[in-house]
């Protein structure tokens, strides 16, 4: 008899302890705020990105008197994390998107319209207020505009080949090229990451040589028009270097082009900035972006902090957006944890100086990419396609039309 | 009567705490999806109701009809060779390392199987690379040409398979060694008597008497080819073109990228009938009945 009443009494137990685990958690005061931010720190940092937004969180609540809870939210699952997160009710009241993901959150109604919490003057500070206008609303606020894709040449290798300067223009290139696969060998010309398992990879290796076609990805009304003679000249561009071996001879398989450049078997590739400043190549140069049929072009990162509309603090949210991007502390992160350039008008560029004129003279040349309905399927099928076309498994148009009606009957 | 209903109490109380977990995570959604597969949902509106449009559009869904493909493909190569190495593992090492380095090499051959998916993709990307990778620096020794084993669309699937057959197998051998351990010495010395040579007592005895295990073996393989996703999204994301797109990365895709949990419900539905269809198969060829 006591052996029952006690396994009766450990099954309750576990019973209790189930029912707890379904419990609310987030039933926050309104007085606690979550942030949830990207991972920009590099893994050998001294300081994380845990350690730094912490910090920032609890100088802005000693100032508040509240509690900023802080997570960092990995790459790998980041768009899962988001969606569970929000539609549990247990998601951040801060959070950080990038492009691809804010139609879906605009559309859903999940993210609160900043307008109003910021001032002529707050506005008049921030170099970019006006491109976190997204959908007719200001659903953002840019929080990293940097990390452009960049063409990056390793000098020793070129002066190899015969060739003085890095290609400003696609002749140039294809001419550089040519002179490395005739004088260097062994060595790839273009190393591109067309092997990756994310379509992420297009950013550096297809928009970049698609806008200085002339190409756009989708119109004013949210259609796609990557099938256009200008999306064709692309992506016969692409294909004829894949030919002509200028990317090598396992171009799919290619998932970190940065592998090869730092051991000198590669003479070029399209690197992020901040990648770019931690090559082990020590003579490297740089262009901003390669001229082609239309003026260079190359993509920047525009990731954005957002306010989500289950914030039941919004007045307090807003004064720590405020303050995340305040000139104070924007300079300590660009300085200890990510080297980016200024997003308000009061902070001095405190980067490389190898970039400085990159963002300044050259900044007409960056672009974020589009907002629309679909975005991350129709990179990932137009990624995957290019992918067959370098097996020459498709044709140019037949990747243009395929995505085209992929999107226009799936995605739209 | 009131004894064995007592008793009958006794009973479902134990078992109460794993039906509540069955019934909330298990049964209870397979319902919901049912049911969302026949709607419009995001998950932040309300479902719409939109009848059998979802199931309309998965017949038209290119990506859908790839992945489908793929994943019987990963099925038909996975399950049967995972099935025979565990099944010749696990008879070796019953019959002829009953000693330490038998325990040794059983553990060993399960380190896989507890092993994450992401690691094991990682580690395998690297393994099978196309330039330095270790595969490709062995096939060289032997002047065999490098192999682009991720980065084509004729052998990255394979490169799956294979990265599945290894982390499967240990898991798959252990049951299978347990079921042999159990089979009657008896029948053995008897055959052995009747002059049965070691082949002969495999398929005669130890074969027809693993029908049970074996048959756990298969529906378990099953099963689980058709849920692949980790392995294909880390070491290829579903390329190179769709060549390892699998059913449950277009459920994913559907949920995830898209916000579509409507139509991902949809294909959840289909690949649980698909996955009832073949297990039935199974049972019919296995010839096992109700009861």
């Amino acid at each position: 008899m006591k052996q029952r009443i006690l396994a009766i009494t450990l099954v309750l137990i576990m019973l209790a302890s189930m029912m707890a685990g379904c419990g609310d958690s987030s039933e926050s005061e309104g007085n606690e705020l979550t942030l949830w931010m990207a991972p920009m720190a590099s893994s050998d940092a001294a300081v994380t990105d845990q350690e730094f937004w912490t910090e920032v969180g609890n100088e802005f609540g000693a100032a508040h008197d509240c509690t900023v809870k802080v997570e960092i939210i990995p790459w790998d699952s980041y768009e899962e994390k988001y969606l569970t997160g929000v539609t549990s009710t247990d998601g951040p009241d801060i959070g950080w998107l990038y492009m691809e993901m804010f139609y879906d959150y605009i559309e859903m109604g999940a993210l609160a319209d900043l307008n109003d919490y910021f001032t002529e003057e707050d506005k008049a500070n921030y170099l970019y207020y006006d491109m976190g206008n997204i959908l007719g609303g200001q659903y953002a606020l840019p929080f990293i505009v940097g990390n452009p894709r960049i063409l990056v040449a390793n000098m020793d290798i070129l002066a190899q080949a015969g060739v003085e300067a890095v290609p400003t223009n696609w002749d140039e290139l294809t001419a550089a090229c040519d002179a490395v696969l005739a004088n260097c060998p062994g060595i790839t010309p273009l190393a591109l990451e067309w092997g990756s398992s994310h379509y992420g990879s297009l950013n550096g290796s297809f928009w970049p040589f698609f806008w200085s076609a002339g190409g756009e990805i989708v119109d004013a009304e949210g259609n796609l028009t990557i099938n256009t003679a200008e999306g064709l000249e692309a992506l016969t561009f692409m294909n004829e270097m894949a030919q002509k071996g200028y990317l090598g001879t396992s171009v799919t398989s290619c998932d970190d082009a940065r592998v090869p450049f730092n051991n000198g078997q590669a003479a070029f590739i399209v690197s992020d900035t901040g990648n770019a400043l931690q090559s082990d190549v020590a003579n490297w140069d740089y262009v901003t972006a390669l001229s082609g049929a239309q003026d260079a072009e190359t993509m920047v990162a525009a990731d954005s902090l957002v306010m989500f509309e289950s914030c039941e603090n919004k007045e307090l949210a807003a004064e720590l957006i405020k303050y995340l991007t305040s000139t104070e502390v924007m300079t300590k992160y660009h300085q200890t944890i990510t080297d980016q350039p200024p997003i308000t008008v009061d902070e001095e560029y405190s980067g490389s100086e190898v970039f400085a004129d990159l963002f300044t003279k050259d900044s007409d040349m960056l672009r974020a990419l589009p907002v629309f309905k679909g975005a991350s399927s129709m990179y990932d099928s137009l990624y995957k396609n290019i992918q067959s076309m370098l097996l020459g498994e498709l044709t140019p148009e037949e990747v243009l039309t395929k995505t085209t009606e992929y999107y226009d009957s799936n995605l739209k | 009567m009131k004894q064995r209903r007592l008793e009958a109490m006794h009973g479902y109380t134990y078992i109460l705490p794993s039906l509540i977990l069955i019934v909330c995570f298990s049964i209870i959604p397979i319902f919901m999806s049912a049911f969302f597969s026949f709607t419009e949902y995001n998950v932040m509106n309300p479902p719409k109701l939109v009848g059998m449009d979802n199931y309309e559009k998965i017949l038209q869904d290119e990506y859908v009809r790839e992945a489908l493909i793929n994943t019987l493909k990963y099925v038909v190569i996975t399950v049967p060779i995972q099935t025979i190495l565990a099944l010749v593992f696990a008879a070796f090492i019953a019959v002829k390392m009953q000693n330490k380095a038998g325990e040794f090499l059983r553990s060993v051959m399960f380190i896989p199987v507890i092993a994450s998916a992401v690691t094991s993709g990682t580690i395998w990307r690297t393994i099978l690379g196309t330039d330095g990778g270790i595969v490709n620096n062995i096939l060289g020794v032997f002047g065999i040409d490098a192999i682009n084993w991720l980065g084509d669309s004729r052998t990255s699937l394979i490169s799956i398979c294979i990265v599945a057959i290894w982390k499967n197998v240990g898991y798959f051998l252990v049951i299978f060694y347990a079921g042999i351990m159990d089979v009657p010495k008896s029948l053995y010395e008897a055959a052995r008597v009747d002059g049965a040579n070691m082949f002969q007592q495999f398929f005669r005895i130890t074969l027809p008497m693993l029908k049970p295990i074996t048959s756990l073996v298969v529906t378990l393989g099953i099963i689980w080819s058709f849920q692949v996703f980790d392995l294909s999204y880390q070491m290829t994301g579903g390329g190179p073109g769709y060549s390892s797109v699998t059913i449950v990365m277009a459920i994913y895709n559907a949920a995830f990228k898209n916000y579509k949990m409507g139509y991902a419900c949809a294909l959840a539905m289909v690949l649980l009938v698909i996955v009832l269809l073949i297990n039935a198969l199974k049972q019919h060829v296995f010839g096992e009945k109700e009861g």
